[in-house]
């Protein structure tokens, strides 16, 4: 890295400290700013990238140890260092646990100071190639629980496999709990974007407002609450890949949104009007039936067109039981693992009842039912008992020769595929409202 | 003997002759003294010199001693100055530092020096380098071996941190004088615009304690270098 892309910020009130601060570091190339108080240095820290900031530990207004912590709020990343006289050390010493690099004494030794602000920028480098590592840690993490001895599952994976490299929209359909997130990211892990970000949004469960937020970032002030400037996700998947997990529940005007950044690679922070230029490959994943959303007008059909341009549909647990077995396998040892108990597997019947179950809550479900199990089991073998009561229920997969039973299976099931969409379900059951909330209360489908 | 005698007189005014010559043409330049202060024998015996001197009025480096620095070390600073960058360079009367001293750290600030310097900047010099043996600092920092305008006319450097007996070693005055020539030129790069230089032998190479002085050369790296030319070559 050279020193002129490293930019160090002084916040002090002290001209003197500042002016002598900055002249210090910019013989030394670095790319130098001030500011004389907290506002003055959230300004700043808006307009332009920092990389170190040296804090006065008193400022006017707002103290130093409060700035410290919203700087980190605004940016982790940012390495702080703390400006004291003897007298504040206590203070400077609090701000170490808040997160601060270091704090320096007035005055400070040119010697230390350089070595601090060497190890300073060390450390900077480390922590963004860390992100990088913990990224990949998680990723190979990810990767070997893509587990499967199943036909369909091979498929998926060579899919995934052969589509990573290029830089086309990928869509990943598929039940929830199916592991679409897992394949999203084995799909960025061989891309050439892999030193960059994988950057998931989870478009589900969040009101518009803030999902909208959630993407385009807001410059401050840009609405009640929005004290600070904040960076959306679509800055920060630059060079890497966005995930847009249940893409399905996107409103309307931020799909237009949306779409708009993804033809043009620029975007506007809310309230803000600084054009940002954004590259990232676009992964998104649905278990919603997006054809229907569009006839229905709850999904605009150019969008739908923008990111379904290669496909990869990852089939439910229950119908690629081969599965299973390797999976639970999986699990059971990594829960014993990291809840130190000695389970060392599966006993037959357990394991009978696994395969037989319905599992409409897919691979997660699977995972939670053996995590739970693995935290009654003493061991040795994970035993009926221990897996969860529905299962029992569900795998003893009963009197389904009523015509009642099927009926409450069905509705059960398109409930859970519609994620408990009221209306979605009636539609798709070609039954009113008020019908089936009878039949939900009737047959006890909360 | 007398003939020698008259030879070595010969040779004498000869020498007397030329170091006037030459002090008058510096203060034409400075211009201290003009050319109707010259009298008719005067003009009449330098006329042609003094007219060269005046249409090439070549610029000049002032160094100030500050309170006192022996002149054995100012000279070889001169000589070291005309030596790497071929520039003339003026010994001024010493200045009292009393204005830049600070009660309260018992050191000199070396910002309010340079700030003195540049309003006695003498006419005809480019630069103005103060030296001294007093012990300076920025508010920041606990001392400095000097200050440097960035890009500017003014610089500052002081041995005082320099001196080995200051680390409890035997006093140098070979390696103390190498020392100071070498922040001296580190300081007056950085009034040319220079930036600290990554090459470990370049002058420009940043020392933050005097045991790292020792590890540069007093010279510019080849790049520094072709900086400072380019700079000179436009006076
Ligand atoms: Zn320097
Ligand atoms: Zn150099």
């Amino acid at each position: 890295m050279n020193k002129k892309d490293i930019g160090i910020l002084i916040v002090d009130d002290e001209p003197s400290v500042r002016n002598s601060l900055s002249k210090w570091f910019e013989e030394d190339g670095y790319r130098v700013g001030s500011a004389n108080d907290a506002a003055d240095a959230q300004r700043k820290l808006q307009e332009g990238r920092w990389d170190i900031v040296f804090l006065d530990i008193k400022l006017p207004g707002m103290d130093g140890v409060e700035l410290q912590k919203r700087i980190k709020e605004i940016d982790p990343h940012i390495i702080t260092i703390m400006i004291t006289a003897y007298a504040s050390v206590d203070t400077a010493v609090r701000s170490l646990k808040e997160g601060a690099f270091d704090y320096v004494t007035k005055p400070i030794d040119p010697d230390y100071l350089t070595h601090l602000v060497n190890n300073a920028v060390r450390q900077q480098q480390l922590t963004i190639e860390n992100i990088q590592l913990r990224e990949q840690i998680t990723k190979l993490h990810k990767f070997d629980e893509i587990i499967c001895e199943s036909s369909q599952m091979e498929k998926v994976l060579e899919l995934a496999k052969m589509v990573a490299p290029t830089d086309t929209t990928v869509m990943i359909r598929g039940e929830s709990g199916v592991g679409k997130e897992l394949v999203a990211r084995l799909i960025h892990a061989n891309s050439k974007r892999r030193y960059f970000p994988f950057v998931p949004v989870n478009c589900g469960g969040m009101a518009e407002s803030l999902l909208e937020s959630e993407f385009f970032g807001h410059e401050k002030g840009a609405f009640t609450g929005a004290e600070y400037q904040r960076k959306g996700k679509l800055e920060m998947a630059d060079g890497g890949t966005l995930f847009l997990d249940e893409v399905g529940n996107v409103s309307m005007k931020t799909q237009m949104d949306l779409l708009r950044t993804l033809e043009t690679k620029q975007f506007t922070r809310l309230g803000g009007n600084k054009v940002i230029n954004v590259d990232f490959r676009v992964v998104c994943a649905t278990n919603k039936n997006l054809e229907f959303a569009i006839e229905e007008g709850t999904f605009r059909e150019d969008f739908y067109y923008r990111l379904n341009v290669f496909t990869i549909f990852i089939p439910p647990l229950r119908e690629r039981p081969a599965d299973i077995p390797p999976l639970a396998e999986h699990f059971v040892q990594k829960y014993a693992i990291s809840m130190n108990k000695n389970i060392t597997g599966i006993s037959d019947e357990a394991m009978e009842m696994l395969k037989r179950h319905h599992w409409p809550g897919n691979v997660r479900e699977l995972a939670n039912a053996i995590e739970r199990a693995v935290v009654i089991e003493p061991g040795p073998l994970l035993r009926k008992e221990d897996l969860p009561i529905q299962i029992v229920q569900k795998s003893e997969s009963p009197q389904l020769e009523s015509l009642e039973a099927v009926e409450k299976a069905h509705i059960q099931y398109i409930l859970e595929k519609t994620d408990r969409n009221i209306s979605q379900a009636a539609r798709t059951l070609k039954i009113d409202r008020v019908t089936l909330y009878s039949k939900i209360k009737k047959y006890g489908l909360k | 003997m007398s003939k020698v005698r008259g030879i070595l007189k010969q040779i004498g005014s000869f020498l007397s002759r030329l170091r006037f010559e030459r002090q008058l043409v510096r203060r034409i330049q400075r211009r201290t003294v003009t050319q109707e202060h010259l009298t008719d024998a005067d003009s009449l015996v330098f006329s042609q010199t003094v007219q060269e001197s005046i249409e090439s009025r070549k610029p000049f480096i002032s160094i100030v001693p500050l309170n006192t620095v022996p002149d054995d070390v100012l000279q070889r600073l001169e000589r070291a100055i005309s030596r790497t960058l071929d520039i003339e360079t003026e010994i001024t009367p010493p200045l009292d530092l009393a204005f830049a001293f600070d009660s309260s750290r018992n050191q000199y600030n070396s910002t309010v020096i340079l700030t003195r310097l540049l309003e006695i900047l003498p006419d005809g010099a480019f630069k103005i380098l103060g030296v001294t043996n007093v012990d300076l600092f920025i508010p920041i920092l606990t001392f400095v071996f000097g200050e440097a305008q960035l890009n500017g006319a003014a610089a500052v450097v002081s041995m005082y941190r320099m001196e080995n007996e200051l680390y409890g070693l035997p006093r140098d005055e070979r390696n103390l004088q190498d020392r100071l020539t070498k922040e001296l030129f580190h300081e007056l790069g950085h009034t040319f615009g220079l930036l600290h230089c990554d090459d470990y032998d370049c002058v420009m190479h940043a020392s933050t304690y005097a045991e790292e002085i020792d590890l540069k050369s007093d010279s510019f790296c080849a790049s520094c270098y072709e900086w400072v030319s380019s700079i000179l070559a436009d006076k």
